[in-house]
């Protein structure tokens, strides 16, 4: 009834699987029209952007396009999870199943579609950017600070929302403001003004850079690489803590 | 080896106002120096039970006497406020009418999900013995559980929490739902876990439902039990 941490996240991958499997059940083409969807908003927004910031179509779209991925997927991870304990109320609060599971399977959910988007940004890296097998290598740490981190704070956001019912349209108002701020839509290089050095207290840039960097162009930094590190803890930090409190969570739910 | 032990339980409920549901409005008082913390209201006044292997009791009250309450305690999806809970055994709880289940999935991937979620494998034969059990007709299996009635899926619940045989299984004010014929399959069912050793427990406006199936039924009023009434001759027991 109580399971530990690994059966809780097997069985939250489970749960997110058959969630997939329900909600592209009855299309066609399943969940691969996120793939379609995908191609279709990075060659619209690629093509504009590419000209409206005057670089180079191959400086760009790779960048854009993976960046947008990512940045989908950590939105969609935290605003979902903030729905996970309500939406399951009856689960957690009736049937005794741990909390875990439904905070777990939001993050688990996004990986799996996010996975089925990856071949957009992949081809376009692979034929654009010239990125080999080494920058991916180099990347993995990044990226496994910014899974850490997204799957972190996804969990953390999951039970204040069920104590502060106006949680979720604060952290959706504030998630429209860091897309704006963070190197998604524009590259740090695209604008030369040292007053802009203030972007870089924005620690979704540090999240972002130890991984992309090194996949697109080639740069690795150990001191954004240990940066996003030291984030992914920290959050990571708050998530246990968080867990602590987990136990209590169904009487407010 | 199954138990259950509450020992001196107070379970406190936070009664929030509007205003300290909301995180901005928190913020701001405490940046204002003001704390105002959630009222509560006492569902559960020092409670003690003590449930064996093979106990079998009903709790009966009015509503708002804490019957669910002193469930959710013992199923330990509630902590308690104050007091100790001691559990031992794999528990299954049915509590609510909530669904408890994905109606997006058809009655098959539930069924599976579940005993997942119990900790059990889905067998081929396990599935096939469930389904059999709610005595629904099979062109249901398939389709999504959007297309069952309540007590259709009530059912289905029962089935599949039964099936792999719990430890210890609580239920709340749940079989009213379901048809007479039913109901008898359900205590029948419930009677035949007296030698396995498993402790169960149940809440219950009808009296006489839990005096066909407890061999113990605790009254309880405001929280607190009021009184103990041992069933005589407990059917098939």
């Amino acid at each position: 009834m109580n399971p530990g941490f690994l059966t809780a996240v097997l069985l939250s991958f489970r749960v997110a699987r058959s969630e997939i499997a329900s909600r592209y059940a009855r299309s066609v083409l399943g969940s691969f029209w996120v793939t379609l969807q995908q191609a279709l908003y990075v060659a619209t927004a690629g093509l504009l952007f590419h000209r409206v910031f005057n670089v180079t179509l191959a400086d760009y779209l790779p960048f854009f396009a993976v960046s947008l991925l990512f940045w989908n997927f950590l939105s969609n991870t935290l605003l979902e999870s903030m729905e996970a304990l309500s939406a399951n109320a009856p689960m957690v609060k009736d049937r005794g199943f741990s909390p875990d599971i439904f905070l777990f399977a939001a993050f688990g959910r996004n990986v799996l579609i996010s996975a089925h988007a990856l071949p957009v940004p992949a081809v376009l890296i692979a034929v654009l950017s010239g990125s080999s097998l080494g920058n991916l290598v180099l990347a993995l740490p990044g990226l496994v600070s910014f899974l850490v981190a997204t799957a972190a704070v996804s969990y953390v956001l999951g039970l204040v929302a069920v104590r502060y019912r106006d949680f979720k349209r604060l952290i959706e108002s504030l998630l429209q403001v860091a897309f704006l701020v963070t190197p998604i839509l524009w590259k740090p290089s695209f604008v030369a003004d040292q007053r802009l050095a203030i972007i870089y207290a924005n620690p979704l840039v540090y999240l972002f850079d130890a991984w992309r960097e090194p996949l697109i162009d080639g740069v690795f930094s150990f001191r954004t690489l240990a940066l996003s590190m030291a984030i992914a803890l920290l959050c990571l930090f708050a998530a246990v803590l968080a867990r602590r409190q987990a136990a209590r969570i169904a009487i407010w739910i | 080896m199954s138990l259950i032990d509450l020992e001196d339980v107070i379970l406190d409920y936070p009664v929030a106002s509007p205003e300290q549901l909301s995180f901005k409005r928190t913020l701001v008082d405490r940046l204002r120096g003001r704390r105002s913390l959630p009222s509560v209201i006492r569902a559960i006044d020092h409670v003690s039970i003590r449930l064996e292997p093979g106990a079998r009791i009903g709790l009966y009250g009015p509503n708002g006497s804490g019957k669910s309450s002193l469930l959710r305690l013992m199923a330990g999806i509630y902590p308690p406020t104050e007091g100790k809970v001691t559990r031992e055994g794999r528990c299954t709880s049915l509590l609510g009418l909530g669904l408890g289940a994905n109606i997006e999935l058809s009655a098959h991937d539930n069924i599976v999900l579940l005993l997942r979620f119990e900790g059990v494998e889905p067998t081929a034969q396990l599935v096939e013995d469930i389904w059999r059990f709610t005595e629904l007709d099979r062109k249901f299996f398939h389709l999504s559980l959007r297309h069952f009635s309540t007590g259709m899926m009530m059912r289905l619940f029962f089935a599949i929490s039964t099936a792999p045989h719990p430890e210890i299984l609580l239920m709340d004010e749940w079989l009213s739902v379901v048809d007479e014929n039913f109901v008898s399959k359900a205590e029948e069912r419930l009677r035949s876990y007296v030698g396995k050793a498993s402790i169960f427990a149940i809440a219950s406006h009808n009296l006489w439902l839990l005096r066909g199936v407890c061999k113990q039924i605790l009254f309880l009023e405001g929280g607190k039990v009021v009184n103990t009434e041992t069933v005589e001759a407990p059917a098939g027991g």
